[in-house]
């Protein structure tokens, strides 16, 4: 609440180049969001994967 | 993560995905990454996705890949895998560059190297390079081969064709280079061609 992401708007894609800049693929990295009175953002996380072999 | 942002609305999809590998090994620097987003507000959806692959010394791959759409306008939308100014790279060994790009646009490429394309256009690029030697002192071998390609609409019918050729060592250089543009209203068609090749030299040759 009260934060929105800091992407470049100059950017020819600017939530790619967030997701790959800025925050690494991570889009819960505090480093990528700064405060601004009335932006609110709402998000949802599935994280699904594979695994085989042995761990190590 | 699908996140909705407000004021706007603003619905954006990020997506995150490391590929399907073998197990590196424990100290290894091997890694591999795709990112997608899909971006949706009121006036436009865009969709982009970039494929990275890394593996120190040995492999060097980006590719990005992105579309855009507006509602207001039906013919401003792009499909591109790599663009002209941030083309899709790849790098074997330090030895090898390449460079690629296919793009299409509905209201034509401004930036493409031999003129503006106008209306719907298409136009795709390869570069490819060899360089063997040390480039910091000057003296190494120099290979380099690429053509671009455009086609746009607008007139009627445009299209331009330009290769390029770069051969030599580091003190004596061998360029070539072949330019031909097109050109068609439907009963008119005119065709220009340039072949140029040069040789400059230090105190060799």
């Amino acid at each position: 609440m009260h934060h929105r992401r800091n992407e470049n708007p100059g950017a020819r894609n600017p939530a790619l180049d967030w997701l790959v800049n800025s925050v690494q693929g991570d889009p819960t990295d505090v480093r990528g969001w700064e405060p601004k009175l009335d932006q609110w953002a709402f998000g949802v996380v599935i994280v699904a994967g594979t695994m085989e072999g042995a761990l190590y | 993560m699908i996140v909705l942002e407000l004021p706007g609305p603003r619905i954006i999809l990020f997506v995150k995905g490391d590929i399907l590998k073998e197990k590196p090994p424990t100290k290894g620097t091997e890694s591999g990454a795709l990112f997608a987003v899909v971006d949706i507000n009121p006036q436009r959806v865009l969709i982009g996705l970039q494929f990275e692959y890394h593996i120190e010394r040995v492999l060097d791959i980006v590719i990005p890949v992105e579309a855009g759409f507006c509602y207001d306008r039906l013919d401003h939308f792009y499909l591109d895998a790599g663009t002209i100014e941030q083309p899709a790279i790849a790098k074997i060994l330090g030895l090898f560059d390449g460079t690629a790009y296919f793009m299409i646009h509905g209201d034509g490429i401004p930036a493409f190297p031999l003129g503006a394309l106008q209306g719907f256009s298409v136009a795709a690029g390869f570069s490819a390079s060899f360089v063997w030697g040390n480039t910091s002192v000057g003296l190494f071998l120099r290979i380099r081969a690429g053509f671009d390609v455009g086609i746009g609409f607008k007139p009627p019918f445009a299209g331009r064709v330009l290769s390029k050729e770069n051969f030599g060592f580091s003190l004596c250089p061998l360029k070539q280079g072949v330019k031909l543009i097109f050109r068609s209203n439907g009963n008119d068609t005119r065709i220009e061609g340039r072949i140029c090749s040069r040789v400059s030299s230090s105190f060799l040759c």
